[in-house]
């Protein structure tokens, strides 16, 4: 026994002296940095019996996206896969499909070049294979060529519901409603692949009781974690800590619309979900940002109309903050408030008057820049025809307990939203933009400029909730609009080319035909007359 | 002036371009009473009455003739009945249906003009493109009722041959 191990001992050491790699290392620093995504991870290395002299933990092959860094040597390209050997004490932190940074040693192998690897061990100063976490805004842009499919929104039906693909993996969810003269639209944006945050978008458009055709929309467009320093209740722009982005990539589901008669009245009621989703708090001046995850985030609607006004019931329930993935391990929610911030489009041939507490408002130009309302509306002149109600209660799940606050809003003016928030967003804006002015003939022939950016629109509002702390949220706020069921507006709808084909060619045989007997019947003679 | 008399009449059937040429006037307009009473036997009498003769002289001449041409039948009771269906020169243009006569371009004006129907429905929006589309179509129609009018107004009929008789007689 023991002379087995004197053997095993001298071979370990015959072998150390004679591989060259075994040699005792010298500090070196690194010259080779590359982004890409961790294709595979080979841990079979550990326990080697040179494990004394070189310890390879794993083997990890990276895509290249991006080199950085690279020496005169470095061969690999875009796209190539590379080799990293990886010789700390611990496993790697990444995993397969990761987005991963590498920092470390180019090590050539001129013989075999496969073999070559990026060395990210202790003695190579610095080096490092870091997770990248993934952007809160990283769709990709807005491709020139438009590849949703608006023409599969079913205009002609009552309701429908559906999906609409936007490139190979971003999507939008839609619901229609098509009754009494007026049609509502909601787009959801979600995706299986990218970390979209979550932006929603409800339209709605109508005849007014004069005849004048509207169309009147909403966005979600930011949520702000603000925390409120002097106590005056309103979230002033210095006060507002972090942008809170929830990303749709895990978990969507939805609620299809469905029709429910309640007495005499028709509900049209809908909902999408985002289960367990991952958020970001991402501070307002740009020095960073944490990950946190959201139990979920669902939207519900309920459309109905009685008489001549329609009602949009809306329901948010923004779920509880599980968990935040921070260094800094001050970071807290508590004492902080939440935000809304929303911003509205109005498309209509007249000219509109935005009313605030009674007064006529415009957030390009709002003096103070926040003004407390708990009630808005839209006049189309002297006429109103929108309303917006604030000030309802939301509910507050608190751990087991479930309290019941008053929730605010103020009229915002333009520059009370930072310019920090427009660039997470400005993608997914435009590319909402661009699905709108594809849809917008379908429900109306009004010329349309769809400026969805919360700098045009003339009236930014913010709903906010005083208390929340990361806790679970339920509020229910009502937009009500005043339609004249009678002026039901004509939806144009796109020339089906079949129908027109079919049309002309059958015409064309007609003709000829027509044609054919004119000549026929030119030739017949009147009948020879006889004398009775 | 030209006199179809009975000494012309051939004992066998007529060929259709035969008759086209043989038929007409008065002659025509007994054929044309008996097509639209095919399934009733009809009298002398009654010929002369419904078609305004002078005399049933006049009315048995003109049977006669059509019974000349193969075209009517007399039975043991002497009464006529048709015996063969023609559709020569402005009877080609007409369907018998019973008792009705109608020129056969009104079913065609009638299709056209549905199917045209149809389209316009079929678009919620009337562009340019769309009429352009729907021209040919447009076209055929009115064209079908055209010759629909055209032909009624060639129905034999009294009125007609009066009037054609009168105008020869001016000049």
């Amino acid at each position: 026994m023991k002379q087995q191990l004197y053997v095993s001992v001298l071979t370990c050491l015959l072998l150390a002296f004679l591989v060259p790699g075994a040699k005792t290392q010298s500090f070196q620093s690194p010259d080779t940095k590359i982004q890409g995504i961790v294709t595979e991870i080979r841990y079979n290395y550990e326990g080697a019996p040179l494990i004394s002299t070189y310890k390879l933990t794993a083997l990890i092959s990276v895509l290249i996206n991006e080199t950085i860094l690279k020496p005169e040597t470095f061969t690999r390209e875009r796209n190539q896969l590379v080799g990293v050997s990886y010789n700390y004490s611990g496993p790697p932190t990444c995993k397969v499909n990761d987005v991963v940074e590498v920092y470390g040693l180019w090590v050539p192998v001129t013989d075999v070049p496969a073999s070559s690897t990026i060395r990210v061990d202790d003695y190579v100063t610095g080096s490092y294979v870091d997770v990248v976490p993934p952007p809160p805004s990283s769709p990709p842009p807005p491709s020139e060529e438009n590849d949703l499919d608006i023409a599969s929104v079913d205009t002609q039906s009552e309701y429908s519901n559906g999906s609409i693909q936007y490139q190979f993996a971003m999507n939008l969810w839609y619901n229609w409603i098509n009754t009494q003269g007026t049609q509502v639209i909601f787009f959801a944006y979600y995706s299986e692949v990218y970390n979209s945050p979550i932006i929603t978008f409800i339209g709605q458009h109508y005849v007014t009781m004069d005849g004048t055709e509207v169309f009147i929309g909403n966005t979600l467009k930011l949520m702000e974690v603000y925390n409120d320093t002097n106590k005056n209740n309103v979230p002033e722009v210095n006060e507002i800590g972090y942008f809170f982005l929830v990303n749709s990539s895990v978990g969507f589901t939805v609620t299809p619309i469905q029709k429910i008669m309640l007495g005499e009245v028709a509900h049209y009621r809908w909902g999408v979900k985002y289960h367990i989703i991952d958020g970001f708090l991402i501070a307002e001046n740009g020095t960073g940002n944490v990950r946190v995850i959201v139990e979920h985030m669902a939207f519900s609607y309920d459309y109905y109309i009685q008489n001549n006004v329609s009602y949009l019931k809306t329901g948010f329930d923004i779920g509880e903050i599980v968990s935040i993935e921070s260094d800094e391990t001050y970071l807290t929610l508590e004492g902080l408030s939440l935000s809304l911030l929303y911003a509205t489009i109005t498309i209509t041939p007249k000219n509109y008057t935005v009313l605030v507490n009674g007064q006529p408002y415009n957030s390009a130009t709002a003096f103070p820049s926040l003004l407390a309302t708990n009630y808005s509306e839209i006049l189309l002149e002297n006429q109103k025809i929108y309303e917006f109600i604030f000030g309802e209660n939301y509910t507050l799940y608190k751990n087991s307990i479930v309290e019941s606050y008053k929730s605010f809003s103020v009229a915002s003016a333009i520059n009370t939203v930072s310019s920090n928030a427009r660039v997470p967003l400005s993608g997914l804006i435009e590319q909402l933009e661009n699905v709108l002015k594809d849809f917008f003939p379908k429900i109306s022939e009004m010329q349309a400029n769809i400026d969805l950016d919360y700098t045009a629109s003339p009236f930014v509002y913010r709903v906010y909730y005083p208390t929340w702390e990361g806790y679970r949220i339920k509020h229910d706020p009502t937009y009500i609009a005043y339609i004249n069921p009678q002026g039901i507006p004509k939806i144009p709808t796109s020339l089906p080319l079949e129908l027109l084909i079919t049309a002309t060619i059958i015409g064309l045989i007609a003709l000829i035909g027509a044609v054919w007997e004119l000549q026929k019947t030119k030739r017949l003679p009147r009948p020879p007359l006889a004398i009775s | 002036m030209c006199i179809v008399g009975l000494k012309n009449l051939p004992s066998e059937k007529l060929s259709e371009d035969k008759l086209f040429s043989e038929l007409g006037g008065n002659t025509l307009l007994v054929y044309w009473y008996f097509l639209t009473r095919r399934r009733n036997p009809i009298g002398v009498r009654e010929v002369q009455r419904a078609l305004h003769f002078s005399s049933s002289s006049t009315a048995d001449y003109h049977l006669k003739k059509l019974i000349g041409f193969g075209l009517i039948d007399k039975d043991s009771f002497g009464n006529y009945k048709v015996k063969r269906v023609v559709k020569v020169g402005i009877i080609s243009a007409f369907l018998f249906v019973g008792r009705f006569v109608f020129p056969k371009h009104l079913v065609y004006s009638i299709l056209t003009s549905a199917m045209i129907l149809f389209f316009l429905l079929s678009f919620t929006e009337i562009s340019l493109i769309i009429l352009v589309a729907l021209l040919p179509g447009i076209l055929a129609a009115v064209i079908f009722w055209y010759e629909t009018l055209t032909v009624w107004k060639r129905k034999p009929s009294r009125i007609t041959i009066s009037k054609n008789s009168n105008k020869r007689s001016k000049v």
